[in-house]
């Protein structure tokens, strides 16, 4: 290309120290002003990730990151001399309607927001949201994610966290475990007691303090009802549970103790007199009477 | 004298042994039986513990087991070794958690006063590899130890739970080879009672010592300056008093350089 090139095309007006300041600065904040911006996005990620949690560590570090390129992209605007009030209030008009129709998934990032704060779980827990129950995997920007003990995956929505009743399952070291037991009513409920608690005292998992207990809950309809309870470290509780009903099965099995199946005694007005019985025919004769 | 010494003095099964291919050794220290095998350079391992009260055991702990298989209920557990002629080290060792013990009777100590309380303690069995460094294989417990938890419902740390109590005097009658005799020494500074209705010992940091048969720790002296929280611990590091002679056989889990302070006495609030 020749001098005279730049003459056709008007080039020459272009080429001032004026448009070339701005070029070497666009080329300035382009280039080295993302770069600088992702840089400290990725740092306070990583300290806060340390410090405090992972999920706070990465909502903090996207938001300095947009932020950044939000004042990258004005500073470019500027230098290219667009006139930024008309944008704003276009954008202003654009945010409204992307409020109106993103209203639930705002929702559920504010509420994301909360959960990271309020921390009521965090991941590895196992939490009871409703009817599922499961271990929580990730806890992210619009849900979060449970393994459920069957191996499921399920996907909750932050809104519907904030609005639930979330029971944490493994927050405290140690959880109590109820088994209700009936018995006969034949029983002596001071023998089953100490029954109950030598069982206790024999699994190793059981823990020692806080004591095991037996409660007596009520008269039920079939049985004598009761409650054992055992305490023992949160992760143990399902094979303590598993191997407790098991031994209590077998030594009540052992020791003739009975535990009765629901039933219900029919009488006629009379505990002591037995229940007549009288066999008719279809022609209504009487074919058999039992007194 | 170095602790590895110090095993080949005691009684067996401590110390040192080797295997022979396909040859069964066995022991039963206590409650605790164990078979020992060595197959194509494997080394297997099998253990059975009863569930009993220490102070049931009367019987003569160390015998040699002539079953030469485990029971069912102890199966097998495998190390593959690059050894073809491993040696294999036996050493007493403290139980991995801390252990809770009652008092024969809980008592009350006024201020300014001292009192000295004995308790024995079920020791476990260290397999280790004779290498250098030695690599330890497996520890198993001499006793079966229920476990019990040592703070409140939302914070604490798990521990063992002694069935023993601990006395006021010890005698040779209350001896056992697998237990050792753990001296505590508490000194109530505060200026109010100290109810000594239970006691956290915290056997990590004890070292073990032996005597004509008879395994000792060091002495701990607990140092109640008012509340829970402030007492202070201090585990001595020599043969206690009451068996200057004794060598020391295995140091402590855990080197406690600074004094400890925590929870000795209370656990649970009662509701």
């Amino acid at each position: 290309m020749d001098i005279n090139s730049l003459d056709v095309l008007n080039l020459r007006e272009y080429l001032t120290a004026g448009n070339i300041a701005m070029v070497a600065r666009l080329i300035l904040l382009v280039f080295v002003g993302i770069p600088v911006v992702y840089g400290i996005s990725k740092w306070v990620r990583r300290y806060l990730s340390k410090k405090y949690t992972p999920q706070q560590g990465m909502i903090i570090g996207k938001i300095i990151f947009y932020l950044g390129l939000l004042m990258v992209t004005i500073s470019v605007m500027k230098e290219l001399k667009f006139e930024l009030t008309p944008l704003l209030g276009a954008a202003g008009i654009l945010g409204m309607a992307i409020g109106f129709a993103s209203q639930t998934s705002l929702s559920n990032i504010i509420s994301g927001l909360f959960l990271i704060t309020e921390k009521p779980f965090a991941v590895n827990d196992v939490i009871s949201v409703g009817t599922v129950t499961g271990q929580v995997l990730s806890i992210d920007t619009l849900s979060i994610k449970l393994r459920t003990l069957d191996n499921k995956f399920v996907r909750i929505p932050n809104e519907t966290i904030v609005k639930s009743e979330v029971t944490n399952l493994t927050r405290f070291p140690i959880r109590r475990l109820d088994l209700p037991i009936g018995v006969a009513y034949k029983e002596d409920l001071t023998r089953i007691h100490k029954i109950l608690l030598v069982l206790a005292h024999e699994n190793p998992l059981c823990l020692e303090e806080p004591a095991p207990d037996v409660y007596f809950t009520g008269y039920g309809a079939s049985s004598l009802d009761l409650l054992f309870t055992v305490w023992l470290r949160t992760g143990d509780y399902l094979s303590v549970r598993n191997q407790l009903m098991d031994s209590i099965k077998k030594k009540f099995d052992e020791l003739g103790i009975e535990i009765p199946f629901p039933h219900v005694s029919v009488y006629t007005g009379s505990v002591t007199e037995p229940l007549p019985i009288r066999v008719v025919s279809s022609s209504g004769e009487v074919k058999n009477q039992i007194k | 004298m170095n602790q590895s010494a110090n095993y080949n003095l005691l009684r067996e099964p401590w110390g040192e042994f080797t295997l022979a291919e396909e040859a069964i050794r066995t022991w039963s220290i206590g409650p605790l039986q164990f078979w020992f095998r060595l197959v194509s350079g494997e080394l297997w391992v099998a253990s059975k513990t009863a569930w009993h009260g220490i102070d049931e055991w009367k019987e003569e702990p160390i015998r040699r087991e002539l079953s030469p298989n485990p029971p069912e209920d102890a199966p097998w557990t495998r190390w593959v070794l690059n050894q073809t002629s491993p040696k294999i080290r036996l050493i007493p060792a403290f139980p991995d958690l801390p252990v809770i013990v009652k008092p024969e009777y809980s008592f009350n100590l006024m201020t300014n006063t001292e009192a000295r309380i004995y308790v024995r303690v079920p020791l476990w069995v260290r397999i280790q590899l004779v290498t250098d460094p030695p690599l330890m294989v497996k520890e198993i417990p001499i006793v079966t130890l229920s476990q019990t938890w040592f703070g409140d419902y939302t914070s604490g740390e798990l521990c063992y739970w002694l069935a023993t109590t601990a006395r006021r005097k010890v005698g040779p009658d209350l001896f056992r080879p697998f237990l050792a005799v753990c001296p505590i020494h508490i000194h109530n500074v505060s200026g109010e009672m100290l109810k000594v209705d239970k006691v956290c010992l915290r056997v990590i940091y004890l070292s073990l010592f032996h005597l004509e048969g008879q395994f000792w720790s060091d002495e701990t002296k607990i140092i109640h300056k008012g509340k829970d929280n402030d007492t202070q611990l201090e585990f001595i590091g020599v043969a206690p008093p009451e068996a200057p002679q004794a060598m020391m056989v295995s140091g402590a889990r855990m080197d406690m350089r600074k004094k400890y302070l925590g929870k000795t006495f209370a656990s649970f609030m009662d509701i």
